[in-house]
């Protein structure tokens, strides 16, 4: 059991309850409170003197690869620019040089680690019988060494203890794993599949894309994971409960839209043909960015989202092929003449009219030509199209 | 197609979205197992990893030789790691906790009970500055003991230790003044 000395001694690695205690505790004791005061002071003096002998922390882990060739010209540049202050404060701080050695095994773990990726899975043992458990060593951390077998009869117990604790963590960890997945179901699409969600929004999958979604189209739930692959969202729009998208890394909070994400674990790009979306790194909402439409926006590992910019939606959605709705005309308009360079303007009374069809293909005239058809279908009235500059404009009888 | 070869590395500096993506995808397993060895699994090696992948993807355009990616990426990782440790990643820093009270005389110019923390700092034993040292770089005390090759038991002890000699060195400072002050008196 620690004593009120120790807790102070060791007030930095104390949870925030005990730090709590400790302070009240101080407020009694002023002669106790003076002397932690004085080790404070002596801890920031200790820091004081590495930020000022070492400035630049990568200098060190530039120091720790130097040996092995493992820098660029420009690190090692930088390194020898800096080496007699490094020498220097190596010299005068023992830390700094067991950080050194620190990093080093870092290194190695890291080489390690590069090694078993690349390896190629180890085959199956034969049928030869479990070793009995009491003989099998237990498994190491990555970078630990391997310690000398110090275990008596008390030791064992320990191991057994700390086996008992580690399969009731993994138990823990796949319970949790399983109440979290409860109620959902993952699809893998082989081909080109299209899922139904209780409140009428579909998605639509490419081949290879995989989703969780609400199990039996549960009908309270508007929400779906995107695993991996490209997908295409139609969200029927609620205002009061927005449609969520998460992927590895990525939230999209749906308002209702028609809306393409494709995502790894690592990247997900948004590309938006109508309505409205947010796009946010996940665990981080407050650095959403919203996307209007027509544009696109990507969100790279945990790092802030992309600023939103325009989207060529014919080739982001060309996967998709005949029977995208996009909506308004108006953006279809302005998205054929921003693809060819050229002004395509639409009639206002025309501009805001759902239609149907791909945009896929590099035939100015005839993508005109295929709006203007889907808005005759759309308006029941002759639609026809007219050039106008270097453009075309769309222009109801 | 290896995604880690130098071809592929050339072709992802070169713009190539897939390539890119494939090399990304390729060193994730390598980062999180690198993460999760040292600093156990949890949200701060997610968060390891994820930053230390955006370092890759910045900086990819500026690797000169794409043959030298696996020490790129690895100094990414040492990198991040680092700032980890700098205490990026959380407040973990709590020596000037600003809820605790700092009663008494406890200016380090302070001249009625002044200690010469550069003095005291001397005392220690070089190894009790390591240990100091390396805490106030960020390694937790597990991590110490490893890179001392001792227990985490043996370096909290140490930091014990210190911390007991301050406050004898400032008990009897504090007697000597007593004494001073009580010789004045007469």
């Amino acid at each position: 059991m620690s004593t009120p000395l120790d807790r102070l001694a060791l007030y930095d690695s104390l949870p925030p309850e005990e730090r709590a205690a400790v302070a009240a505790a101080l407020a009694d004791r002023p002669a106790l409170a003076e002397a932690f005061a004085r080790w404070r002071s002596l801890r920031a003096e200790v820091r004081a003197d590495l930020s000022r002998d070492l400035p630049d922390r990568a200098l060190l882990v530039l120091y720790a690869l130097a040996d092995d060739d493992l820098l660029s010209d420009a690190e090692r540049a930088h390194l020898d620019a800096s080496r007699a202050d490094l020498d220097a404060a190596l010299a005068e701080h023992p830390g700094l040089a067991a950080a050194v050695r620190r990093i080093r095994a870092d290194r190695a773990a890291f080489e390690r680690a590069w090694a078993e990726a690349a390896a190629p899975p180890a085959a199956p043992p034969p049928s030869a019988p479990p070793r009995p458990t009491r003989t099998a060593a237990p498994p190491r951390a990555l970078d630990r060494p391997p310690a000398p077998d110090r275990r008596g009869g008390a030791g064992r117990w320990v191991w057994r203890t700390a086996a008992l604790v580690a399969v009731a963590a993994f138990v823990a960890l796949l319970t949790s794993v399983a109440l979290r997945d409860a109620g959902w179901e993952t699809v893998t699409a082989s081909e080109a599949q299209t899922l139904a969600f209780a409140d009428g929004s579909t998605v639509e999958l490419a081949p290879g894309a995989r989703i969780m979604v609400p199990e039996g189209g549960a009908d309270d739930a508007r929400a779906a994971r995107l695993l991996g692959g490209q997908a295409l969202f139609r969200v029927v729009r609620d205002a009061s409960d927005p449609f969520e998208v998460t992927t590895p890394n990525a939230e999209v909070t749906v308002l209702g839209t028609t809306f393409s994400v494709r995502a790894t674990d690592v990247r997900t790009e948004v590309v938006l043909a109508s309505g409205a979306v947010a796009l946010a790194p996940r665990a981080k909402p407050e650095a959403a960015v919203r996307l209007a439409p027509g544009e696109r926006a990507e969100v790279l590992a945990l790092d802030a989202p992309s600023a939103p910019e325009r989207a060529d939606l014919g080739a982001a959605l060309a996967w998709v092929g005949e029977g995208v709705r996009y909506s308004p005309a108006g953006h279809v308009a302005e998205q054929i003449g921003w693809r060819h360079g050229v002004p395509v303007t639409i009639d206002a009374a025309l501009a805001a009219e759902p239609v149907n069809g791909g945009l896929s293909g590099d035939d100015l005239r005839g993508a005109v030509g295929h709006l203007a058809q889907a808005l005759r279908a759309a308006v029941d009235a002759d639609v026809h199209v007219e050039a106008r500059g270097d453009g075309f404009h769309i222009a109801a009888e | 197609m290896n995604p880690l070869d130098p071809q592929t590395v050339a072709r992802a500096q070169a713009g190539d979205g897939a390539a890119r993506d494939g090399l990304l995808a390729a060193v994730t397993p390598v980062l999180r197992s690198f993460f999760w060895g040292r600093i156990g699994r949890g949200p701060d090696a997610d968060d390891l990893v994820q930053n230390a992948l955006v370092r890759v993807h910045r900086g990819l355009e500026s690797l000169q030789r794409p043959d030298r990616f696996k020490a790129f990426a690895m100094k990414a990782a040492l990198f991040e790691l680092q700032d980890f440790y700098r205490g990026r990643y959380s407040s973990r820093e709590a020596l000037f906790d600003p809820d605790l009270p700092t009663p008494g005389r406890s200016e380090p110019d302070d001249v009625a009970l002044h200690i010469d923390l550069e003095r005291a700092l001397a005392d220690l034993s070089e190894h009790a500055r390591a240990i100091l040292e390396m805490r106030e770089l960020g390694y937790p005390y597990v991590e110490i003991a490893e890179a001392l090759d001792t227990t985490e038991a043996a370096v909290k002890m140490q930091v014990k230790r210190a911390f007991e000699k301050l406050r004898t060195a400032l008990a009897g400072a504090a007697v000597v003044l007593a004494v001073l002050l009580g010789a004045a008196a007469l």
